[in-house]
């Protein structure tokens, strides 16, 4: 029986799943929009965070907040080093538009089939970092789902502020908007480039770090968020950090709305049918070209 | 100040600079002239390291620019306004100008540069919240000479700074232009408009297919027979 309590949980459930979305959409956008590439190996970096945290957990037995931090750190540098070994000797080179976007494919394969070989095909499940419930307003919530809305929230919206007020988000958006402009004013692309891609990969590692204990971890993970990702990117416009916070949000809640009155197989179809509407409609998303 | 010998520069397989030839010495306001596709807005990039040389030289102060990193280049003190202005469309007037400031050198004193900016610049000043793409063509060139000004050059490059203004914007903008050299700036300045600039400059060069054919001081040229028909149109 669908009731008004049935319906406040499933929208929490879908801001938590929104959570997720907005994280990688934001993180392969982020890429968008200042390198003019996409990562295809993105979903790689969101399954290595999520088997960072798990191994954390076991080898060093402290508390999973922490193991999150670790493997966030960790998928920052890898993040970084695959940018400066594979993607940045591609630059100023012809076929920019595409090189990238193959080169992440080799890699997204080659890091999903490393992990299949390494860490094996079953299914890991992860415990809870917070244990418990609270009751708000007649419902029951789990503080694990309340965790991941306001850490997410808080760091979307801290990296947001950062890049409007540190002289590192003024040089991410000036190569942004005009490479050879921000090279003149003394900003050196490459090195913003590296770091951008770091912060990409580290940010789809926080959505598995905080998501895996609902979901669990297996070596093609990445594929799913990858592709959920996508679709909220495309929805938001590409390029637009907030389109694609607000769109991932969107459609972690759309789909989890949709699941009440459709069967859970069915969400995968909403999703994409939203996609495909707003390709017709309005391809070029909630936002626009919009630059930031 | 700034000397380049025997430059060639290159485009993918199609050649744009031939021995480029030119000296730029310290206070002067010196004016590269030509048509369109002549090569002018091709020796500012050499310069500041957009386009790698292919042969010769580029020295400012005895220090070889063309083997440093593009982006150290303003931090040897010269600040390139380029060719269509190109401010940062989706930042505010300010932003804009702070990132003129980027480089570690000039950081420090930001604010102060920009108060000192704002000054010169008082259109800009009542626009400092406003997105840079929405100014009108005349408020962006002031914007992208005030984004040059900001790391405290000893040489500024304009490039085309006239190029889609009214008259009488060319006019306030070639005077602020003056003044800036009058604060001891030195500026090279690239111009389809030769009569403006070669009323402000000490010595022009002239360039047609990517080779310096004349050069020598702006009133000579300016009496020139050549000069005058093909750029000056009398």
């Amino acid at each position: 029986m669908i009731t008004g309590k049935l319906i406040v949980e499933q929208l929490v459930n879908g801001l938590v799943l929104g959570c997720m979305y907005a994280s990688i959409a934001s993180g392969l956008t982020l890429i968008w929009g200042t390198m003019k590439m996409l990562n295809f190996a993105h979903g790689e970096f969101y399954m290595i965070g999520g088997y960072f945290v798990f191994f954390a957990l076991n080898l060093l037995g402290i508390p999973g907040v922490w193991c999150l931090v670790i493997s966030v750190a960790i998928v920052l540098v890898l993040g970084m080093l695959l940018e400066k070994s594979i993607i940045e000797p591609l630059l100023g080179k012809p076929g920019w538009e595409l090189s990238p976007l193959v080169v992440t494919v080799g890699a997204s394969i080659a890091i999903q089939n490393g992990a299949l070989k390494l860490w094996g095909e079953h299914i890991k499940n992860l415990p809870y970092y917070i244990e418990g419930t609270v009751e708000l307003m007649g419902v029951r919530l789990a503080y694990q789902r309340l965790m991941i809305l306001f850490v997410t929230a808080f760091v979307m919206l801290g990296f947001w502020v950062y890049t409007k007020k540190s002289r590192f988000g003024l040089g991410l958006r000036a190569v942004a908007q005009d490479r050879d402009a921000a090279t003149l004013m003394g900003i050196d692309f490459k090195r913003v480039y590296t770091v951008t891609f770091g912060i990409s990969c580290a940010m789809a590692a926080l959505a598995a770090a905080l998501l895996s204990p609902i979901f669990s971890i297996s070596p093609w993970m990445g594929h799913a968020a990858l592709t959920k990702g996508f679709i909220a990117v495309v929805l938001g416009g590409l390029g637009s950090f907030e389109g694609a916070i607000l769109a991932g949000v969107l459609l972690g809640s759309v789909e989890s709305l949709a699941v009440i009155f459709l069967s859970s197989e069915w969400k995968d179809v909403v999703s994409f049918s939203i996609f495909i509407i707003m390709l017709t409609l309005k391809p070029a998303g909630l936002f626009g070209s919009k630059e930031w | 100040m700034l000397k380049l010998s025997q430059v060639d520069a290159f485009y993918g397989d199609a050649q744009a600079l031939w021995d480029v030839e030119l000296e730029v010495g310290s206070g002067e306001v010196v004016t590269l002239l030509g048509s369109n596709g002549a090569g002018k807005s091709t020796v500012l990039r050499a310069i500041s390291g957009l386009l790698p040389i292919r042969k010769g030289a580029i020295a400012f102060n005895n220090i070889r620019l063309d083997q440093i990193d593009p982006f150290k280049i303003v931090g040897q003190g010269i600040a390139h306004v380029p060719e269509g202005r190109k401010v940062f469309p989706s930042m505010t007037v300010r932003d804009n100008l702070l990132a003129g400031a980027y480089h570690s050198n000039f950081w420090s004193k930001r604010e102060e540069t920009l108060e000192n900016v704002f000054h010169m610049f008082p259109q800009l000043s009542d626009r400092r919240n406003q997105m840079a793409g929405t100014l009108s063509g005349g408020e962006q060139q002031m914007l992208a000479i005030g984004r040059g000004l900001m790391s405290n050059p000893r040489l500024l490059m304009l490039d085309e700074p006239s190029l889609g203004l009214a008259p009488k914007i060319v006019e306030m903008i070639f005077e602020i232009i003056i003044s800036i050299n009058k604060s001891g700036t030195t500026i090279l300045l690239n111009e389809q408009n030769a009569h403006i600039a070669l009323q402000v400059a000490n010595r022009a060069y002239v360039m047609e297919t990517g080779k310096i054919t004349l050069s020598g001081a702006a009133s000579e040229l300016a009496s020139n027979a050549h000069i005058r028909s093909a750029y000056l149109g009398f």
